[in-house]
């Protein structure tokens, strides 16, 4: 990508919101107006490229951080030292709620950021605003709750009770009971597929459909109780930790695991993906945490020692939370250092985590309640609102559920790869060559890619060199004749001329 | 030690009355949109869907003729304004907008043949079975104000001694062309044509001055030929035998040199004027013999009418029409038009009704927001994006047909397909080369004359 002439556009802007290279660098048509129409159409992406990137000097909010001076660490930093050095109303948003009686504590925020949800193992399930601490609903369901997640919006969650799976509505009022999902473990929501997923104790797993109430699919993953799962938010693949060391990969239409990683020796505790599917981090029994490269080698980048932990998660930019027994530690610059940034310890073993999306705070359930803890860097600075708003109205949401439902993806297009929708599919088109009859003369279509040579002068300056060296061959051929026959001449005067004694001497 | 947390003001993010517009702050970092293929991909399945749900082409029908309407002709600076002609010789002028009748006139006894206007679109030209030429004053209302509607006397009549089948003005000079035994060119209101061009003893059926390319002619002959001439010459200039009768030709408004005509082997064929050994493109779907074909004015797209009872359009870069047009009165078509402003298609068939339609079948007609221009704009482009995916293409291209139409189609694929065997048998087991691949462009073009 060309460094952009307007001096407002940032060039490290330009690179985030590239799609990558386009055509134009390694073009195989020829001329014409069909290249024109390529050429024009890359201008125009490239303008959109340019014109995004300089948006952004429109963003208004900065991301939080912590500076410290020579000679501190920001791992001294406790709770109590960032509340004194904040302003008043961001320090509201660090706080500890004491839920003795029915913990171990679930919990999970909306997309937007706004709403919590917090289930108890023993049947406590409470839904409320976490800013402005309003509560939506509490209610006690008298059996087990094992996870908790919201829907689309505020207005639904789903519970995975010891029997089946519930869907509550923001009022507390059984809406819906799913017997199909039934004994489930962990649960997770696709919000762009509408798509419910849960882990089974049996060792199923299965995708509903919320917006028409159908199992999309539903199969046994045969490895055993799905304990640990999570999902890529950029692919909406699901991801389960298993007891041999592998993470496996799900999509809802392959019945077969999409891939398996080896990623431990010894059975894993925790996987986690980052927001943009670059990266997951697993954690072994071994007391070790791998970071892999998702994109396309699956290569750990890095492996270190922290101990057992429970619990993985990333955050909007890039901190990943690790729990072990009742401490949270924090880890910054994940790909290349993963340096401790912080570390919080709760009164009790900790069950869950979360960061909140566009806020500084990591969520943190224990066995004895609920603590919220305030990460400065953590949450994205600047939403889209016509994306995940974190002050929409209700009218706001509405609509945002109406857009959403219109723009529901379908399940088949859950894939590893995100870009194979804007790929030729050349399988398709050779078979339906290939299904045409022989009386039809077959169409000359070059299906995999010309190699373009870097240079088109190329041949002829191999030939050139080559006639060059010919040349100079046949030069010291013929000079050392000249010098074999000189030196002959030479000898034969040495031989018979008597003056030869005279003759200068050759070398 | 600093620390610094994000702290939102809120008011920063939402509106003050509740008459504001809500504040939508955007950040277009690829990170927080997910899916954009999926999701784009999914909104162009809603788009073409969509495109189907509004797709009502037909807008209104015109009645009153009490024969077949035989032409129609669009007036060429008014949008509003339309002629017709009927086989039993009546004119209808036609308010489009209002969609009434303004006029009617007696012009001639039997079959009008052809109506043109002048360039400056004051007077219509037209001719028919009785071979006379009549000249019309447009808007008599405006010319003189002591006449009424039903103006019935022609300005200028010509009895002529020459079969007249078809009329054309030039674009720019007082010159016009009438076809039918051989062309005529006339000028004025003189009584006698002042050239005669004659290649060949066939008449000719159908004439169309070129609109660019001024002096140029265009010609169809019942000797399935297609002849040109340049009035500045003395003799025809080129002609073209085509493997059947020609129907009608209409010059692109854009590109002087390129023609369509509609063809008696139900396809219609692109030229380049100064090469017809080989058609620019054919234009297939038809079921039967294409009787009319127009331009639109972009030069982008034609609209053909058949004898099959459909109306359909071709975008000129491909050979399959991207629309159909029918309804279940409308009979055989017998002329159709584009309107001048690209929104409108009006045809004329053979029980006695003038149809409006829609150019393009899914637009809204009328004024429209900004926000709602901006979606459907936004539709277009992704439809446009996504076009040769699988499923959009499906749902794009299907059609209802009627049935004859269907079972048409049908046996002509069977009777294609046949063809494509035998030839493909013949040249498998014959030695290599005695039956060569014929492009489909080289099989109908029989003969090339200068």
């Amino acid at each position: 990508m060309s460094v952009p002439e307007d001096p407002l556009v940032v060039s490290t802007a330009v690179g985030k919101h590239s799609r990558g290279k386009g055509l134009s660098s390694n073009l195989d048509v020829k001329m014409g107006i069909r290249k024109t129409k390529i050429l024009r159409k890359e201008a125009k992406i490239v303008s959109g490229v340019e014109r995004a990137a300089r948006s952004e000097i429109l963003l208004v909010e900065d991301s939080g951080g912590i500076e410290v001076d020579e000679g501190e660490h920001t791992l001294q930093l406790k709770q109590f030292d960032i509340t004194k050095k904040i302003d008043i109303a961001s320090a509201t948003k660090g706080f500890h709620l004491s839920l003795d009686e029915f913990g171990p504590y679930k919990l999970r925020y909306t997309n937007n950021g706004r709403y919590l949800v917090l289930g108890g193992r023993k049947g406590h399930i409470a839904a409320f605003d976490w800013v402005t601490k309003n509560l939506m609903c509490e209610i006690g369901v008298r059996e087990s709750v094992h996870d908790v997640v919201w829907l689309h919006n505020e207005n639904m969650f789903a519970a995975a009770q010891k029997e089946w799976t519930y869907i509550y509505d923001n009022q507390g009022i059984e809406i819906h009971c799913l017997k199909s999902m039934d004994r489930v473990i962990n649960l997770d929501f696709l919000p762009y597929h509408f798509l419910l997923v849960g882990g089974h104790q049996s060792g199923y797993l299965s995708w509903v459909d919320v917006s028409i109430g159908k199992i999309v699919s539903q199969f046994n993953a045969r490895s055993g109780p799905v304990a640990i799962m999570t999902t890529n938010p950029a692919n909406a693949v699901v991801h389960c930790g298993h007891t041999n060391g592998t993470v496996s990969l799900w999509a809802p239409t392959v019945r077969k695991s999409l891939a398996s990683i080896l990623c431990h020796g010894c059975p894993l505790s925790a996987v986690a993906v980052d927001n943009v599917g670059r990266l997951m981090a697993t954690s072994g029994r071994d007391g070790s945490m791998r970071i892999w490269d998702l994109r396309n080698s699956y290569t750990p980048l890095l492996s270190v020692k922290v101990g057992i932990s429970s619990l993985l998660q990333f955050s909007q930019r890039g901190l990943l939370a690790m729990a072990t027994s009742t401490d949270a530690m924090i880890f910054s610059e994940v790909s290349h250092k993963t340096k401790p940034y912080l570390k919080h310890v709760a009164n009790s073993q900790i069950s869950s985590m979360q960061f909140c999306p566009f806020e500084d705070v990591l969520g943190v359930g224990t066995n004895r309640g609920f603590d919220s803890v305030i990460v400065p860097g953590a949450g994205e600075p600047n939403f889209d609102a016509l994306e995940r708003n974190p002050y929409q109205s209700k009218g706001q949401r509405c609509e945002a559920e109406i857009k959403g439902l219109l723009e529901k993806i379908q399940p088949e297009l859950i894939t590893l790869d995100n870009n194979i929708l804007g790929e030729v599919d050349t399988h398709a088109v050779s078979s339906s060559l290939d299904k045409k009859p022989n009386y039809v003369k077959k169409k000359d279509i070059q299906l995999a890619h010309r190699k373009k040579r870097k240079n088109a002068k190329l041949p002829k300056i191999k030939e050139g060199l080559r006639t060059e060296l010919n040349l100079k061959l046949a030069k010291s051929e013929h000079q050392t004749k000249k010098r074999e026959e000189q030196s002959k001449k030479t000898i034969q005067m040495s031989d018979d001329d008597p003056l030869s004694r005279f003759a200068k001497k050759s070398k | 030690m600093k620390v610094k947390v994000l702290s939102r003001n809120p008011d920063r993010y939402s509106r003050e009355t509740s008459l504001d517009i809500h504040k939508l702050p955007r950040n277009y970092d690829p990170a927080l949109h997910p899916f954009e293929a999926q999701r784009e991909y999914t909104r162009a399945l809603n788009a073409v869907k969509l495109e189907r749900v509004f797709a009502k082409p037909f807008l209104a029908s015109l009645d009153g003729h009490s024969d077949m309407v035989a032409l129609l002709q669009k007036h060429p600076t008014q949008l509003s304004s339309l002629f017709s002609a009927a086989a039993d010789g009546v004119i209808k002028q036609w308010n489009i907008p209002l969609r009434t009748c303004t006029r009617t006139i007696q012009g001639h006894e039997g079959y009008v043949r052809g109506m043109t206007f002048t360039p400056d679109g004051e007077t219509l030209i037209s001719v028919g079975d009785d071979k006379n030429i009549r000249f019309w004053d447009v808007n008599p209302l405006l010319n003189s104000p002591e006449a009424t509607t039903e103006a019935v006397v022609a300005k200028h009549s010509i009895i002529t001694k020459y079969v007249v089948a078809g009329v054309s003005h030039h674009a720019k000079k007082p010159l016009f062309a009438t076809c039918g035994d051989s062309c005529l060119l006339w000028e004025g209101e003189r009584n006698e044509p002042i050239h005669k061009y004659d290649w060949g003893v066939d008449t000719l059926s159908a004439i169309k001055f070129n609109p660019t390319q001024t002096n140029v002619l265009g010609a169809c002959a019942n000797d399935r030929s297609i002849i040109l001439y340049d009035i500045r010459g003395g003799s025809p200039i080129r002609k073209a035998v085509l493997g059947l009768r020609s129907n009608a030709i209409a010059w692109n408004p854009m590109e002087p040199f390129v023609f369509v005509v509609a063809n008696e082997d139900y396809n219609s064929y692109m030229f380049d004027m100064r090469r017809l050994k080989k058609p620019l493109n054919i234009f297939m779907d038809h079921v039967s013999a294409v009787i009319d074909v127009d331009f639109s004015p972009t030069g982008k797209e034609i609209v053909t009418g058949s004898y099959d009872k459909t109306i359909r359009i071709f975008e000129v870069e491909k050979g399959r029409s991207r629309e159909v047009y029918h309804t279940k009165r409308m009979q055989r078509l017998t002329s159709v038009l584009w309107t001048m402003d690209n929104k409108y298609i009006i045809s004329g068939s053979d029980e006695m009704n003038i149809r409006l339609w829609k150019a393009r079948a899914w637009e809204k007609l009328g004024v429209m927001r900004t926000r709602e221009r901006d979606a459907m704009n936004y539709n277009e482009a992704l439809k446009e994006k996504f076009a040769h995916f699988p499923q959009v293409k499906r749902i794009s291209r299907h059609r209802q047909v009627p049935k004859h139409v269907y079972q048409a189609k049908k046996e002509l694929v069977t009777i294609k397909d046949s063809k494509k065997r035998k030839e493909g048998n013949r040249r498998a087991h014959t030695k290599p080369g005695t039956v060569p691949f014929v492009p489909e462009r080289q099989k109908t073009i029989l003969s090339e004359q200068e």
